[in-house]
């Protein structure tokens, strides 16, 4: 891991094109970062990536079609249950 | 084998290994490709949707890996009608000129406990209708859950 110290409203460029300056350090510990970058470029806090990262693999995992009938019972009269066609 | 073949050239199809339907034949143009990955999931691009009954419920099949298939449902076709935000931005990026041509789908995590049965209203996954162009967004609304446990449908609302 690359560390690089940084005071209050210095800045970092990353790849030419992404910019991340130092807001504010509060006492806390806290510190306010501002980013500019390119519009695809994805940006997320890491906990908030990891929770939906973990979601979508949980999602993934082989699930069987008896789990995705049981649908019909939560969603009520929304969803045909497995039952209605045939 | 020419007996298969009864799409014109202009509609090349391709196999696709489903978890749930086996072997099935698609037009080529019918598959999903994801401009923005799914978190997690960076490296499989190619999608097939469909159904195994009719509903808000659809599955999308990895083409590059069969193994992997998600269960989508679409929250507004089920009648959940949530309070979701889709910029301008992110309808662009899959092709579409509005919201009224993107299907907005979200990750159902199924279990065999249906009080386990959940989707993620936060990171919804978009796809353009005319393009076949999708990906998963990250909703800056904190207030919409990555956890939303279907059972909490059936209390009243806050």
């Amino acid at each position: 891991m690359l560390v690089l110290a940084r005071r209050l409203n210095e800045q970092l460029v990353i790849n030419g094109e992404i910019f991340v300056t130092v807001l504010g350090v509060g006492r806390g510990g806290q510190v306010r970062l501002g980013i500019t970058a390119p519009k695809h470029v994805q940006i997320y806090r890491h906990e908030l990536w990891r929770e939906i990262q973990a979601e979508n693999r949980d999602a993934a995992a082989p699930a069987t079609l008896d789990a995705a009938s049981a649908l019909g019972q939560l969603l009520g009269p929304h969803v045909p249950s497995a039952s209605d066609q045939e | 084998m020419s007996a298969m073949c009864a799409a014109p050239a202009t509609r090349p199809t391709v196999h696709v290994q489903t978890l749930h339907r086996g072997l099935i034949e698609v037009p080529e143009q019918d598959l999903i490709t994801f401009v923005s990955p799914l978190l997690g999931f960076e490296r499989l691009v190619r999608f097939l949707i469909y159904q195994t009954q009719p509903g808000p419920m659809v599955w999308l099949q990895s083409v590059e890996d069969p193994a992997v298939a998600f269960c989508l449902l679409d929250p507004f076709a089920a009648g959940l009608d949530p309070d979701m935000e889709i910029s301008a931005a992110d309808i662009a990026d899959v092709g579409a000129e509005g919201a009224d041509q993107v299907t907005v789908y979200t990750v159902m995590v199924l279990d065999k406990d249906p009080a386990q049965i959940r989707i993620n209203l936060r990171a919804p996954i978009l796809v353009g209708r005319l393009t076949q162009r999708a990906k998963q967004v990250v909703l800056t609304d904190q207030r919409l859950p990555v956890r939303f446990h279907l059972r909490d449908l059936a209390k009243p609302k806050v």
